[in-house]
């Protein structure tokens, strides 16, 4: 034992480890490719006005594969996974989980149907329905952030800008699968670009001055932030900004200055790994703070 | 009626009668707690202190558990007890990412979430909670906060230390101290040089009985 006031705990329970793990990272990894494809994706197609038949239809296909890839880690990742029907006939509306599978389930159908009438050009229906799966789509983005925001035990997902950490990273991931897909303009390829670049550096001013630089409003706070940074997740942490963010950022301001589009595909597979591992190290790091 | 507990940790001696009595009475399986008691020491040989801490369900008025929960399993009963309905939870988790007091686990065997309920069933019945009855020193006091003239009531009005643990949460815990410090109610209050897994290998001791 050390100095006079160096209490320590000398018996307790086992602490209850990570309990949401990467099944929940891979939830928030494929929504924000689903839904940051059907934001970007509708919104050019908006701009540019008719689009080509290819975009039309592959727009909302990601969206609906990728939002079901994200409902199936949601399910597996639950200790009752035959239970989940229990979330539609018990809601519970002050639940952001419960809000978020009513959204979820809006989205896939919408997408789905937007698949279809695509595959149909039934253009029609298809361009009424573009802006409502746009809000449910955006809304399908934002509602993690509330979610985490209900964790009390977990004060680093309580940081305000949660949000638009989820709307960049959303933004992020779908201009990288844009940059990864084939069959866009040269001049679609650049906005992409300027999107996935952008995202990149603001997703990594956000962390850099919510982290380092603001004062935090809590002991726990502070703890986790030590964890994130200097503690054990820290590796995992500064991986996935240097891949997510750092990387990108450079290659494709380099790109687009050099005109060489061929470091556009890199950087998006980059910034969907490193995505991945600050998505990953976000989530773990407030589930290590002791809370008894 | 608003149920609600009030722990003398002056009184505690740490013999974890209550954590057995929980255990017995509610059956928590194997390396699972609903009540736990934390030990923690301070001070320098020969000058040395010990304090015993109860840990368990805050039955908040204010309660994260219950607002987060997608299904409505965590409910507040009229009586200010929260309650946990596992033929409804889905095991989602989500209740223990928000009870800030680190009280609610996952049960192995049913799978789902599993708290104190300050033994509702023999609340039901007129009955205090089986730790209540259990603890030698009277250390644990229940009752209604709502009775003025109640055992709990009279002495949380006689005490003047009188605390909860996180109070900034703002969940309003109906679960009282009297006689605690940061040390033993703040979970950072106190070092952790195993980090948050102390006591997390269950081995065994390699010279027992000699080389």
């Amino acid at each position: 034992m050390g100095a006079a006031n160096d209490a320590q705990v000398t018996l307790d329970v086992l602490h209850s480890g990570i309990i949401w793990g990467w099944l929940v990272t891979m939830n928030f990894w494929a929504k924000s490719i689903s839904t940051g494809v059907f934001l970007l994706g509708a919104f050019f197609m908006k701009q540019e006005g008719p689009s080509r038949r290819f975009y039309r239809l592959v727009v909302p296909a990601i969206g609906f594969v990728f939002v079901n890839i994200t409902l199936l880690f949601t399910v597996l990742d639950l200790h009752q996974i035959f239970r989940f029907w229990h979330m539609f006939v018990w809601p519970h509306t002050t639940s952001a989980i419960n809000l978020g599978a009513w959204v979820l389930t809006a989205y896939t159908g919408l997408t789905a149907l937007l698949t279809w009438l695509a595959w149909k050009k039934n253009d029609a229906l298809y361009d009424r329905l573009i802006v409502p799966t746009w809000i449910i789509a955006f809304l399908a983005t934002i509602y993690t952030a509330a979610l985490l925001g209900q964790a009390n035990a977990r004060e680093l997902w309580h940081t305000p800008t949660e949000v638009a950490q989820m709307v960049l990273a959303a933004t992020l991931a779908g201009s990288a699968v844009f940059l990864l897909a084939r069959g866009a303009t040269e001049d679609q390829r650049t906005r992409f670009a300027w999107t996935l670049g952008f995202s990149a550096s603001l997703m990594l001013t956000i962390f850099i001055t919510e982290l380092i630089f603001a004062p935090q409003k809590s002991e726990e706070a502070e703890f986790l932030i030590h964890v994130l940074t200097t503690g054990k997740i820290g590796a995992l942490f500064f991986s996935g900004l240097g891949f997510g963010f750092v990387l990108p950022a450079l290659l494709t301001f380099s790109g687009l200055s050099r005109k060489s589009p061929a470091l556009w595909p890199l950087a998006a597979a980059s910034s969907l790994v490193g995505l991945w591992l600050v998505k990953h190290a976000w989530l773990l790091a407030p589930q290590l703070i002791p809370l008894s | 009626m608003k149920l609600g507990f009030l722990v003398d940790l002056n009184n505690c001696i740490g013999c974890k009668a209550c954590e057995v009595a929980c255990k017995a009475e509610n059956d928590v399986p194997v390396n699972s707690w609903r009540l736990r008691v934390k030990y923690v020491d301070s001070g320098v040989f020969p000058e040395v202190k010990r304090s015993f801490t109860p840990l368990r369900c805050n039955h908040c008025e204010n309660a994260p558990c219950v607002r987060v929960c997608p299904v409505s399993a965590l409910h507040t009963l009229p009586n200010g007890i929260v309650n946990v309905d596992k033929d409804r939870c889905i095991g989602c988790a989500a209740c223990m990412m928000a009870c800030p007091y680190g009280a609610i686990s996952m049960d192995p065997e049913t799978n789902t979430a599993d708290k104190c309920t300050y033994c509702a069933h023999r609340v039901e019945s007129g009955l205090q909670p089986a730790c209540v009855v259990a603890c030698p020193t009277e250390a644990n006091i229940f009752g209604d906060l709502e009775d003025a003239e109640s055992l709990i009531s009279t002495t949380i009005a006689s005490h003047r230390d009188v605390r909860v643990r996180k109070p900034e949460k703002g969940t309003r815990p109906k679960h009282f101290y009297t006689g605690g410090g940061d040390r033993s109610l703040d979970a950072l209050g106190a070092k952790r040089d195993e980090g948050p897994t102390l006591f997390g290998h269950n081995g065994t001791l390699e010279k027992i009985g000699g080389k």
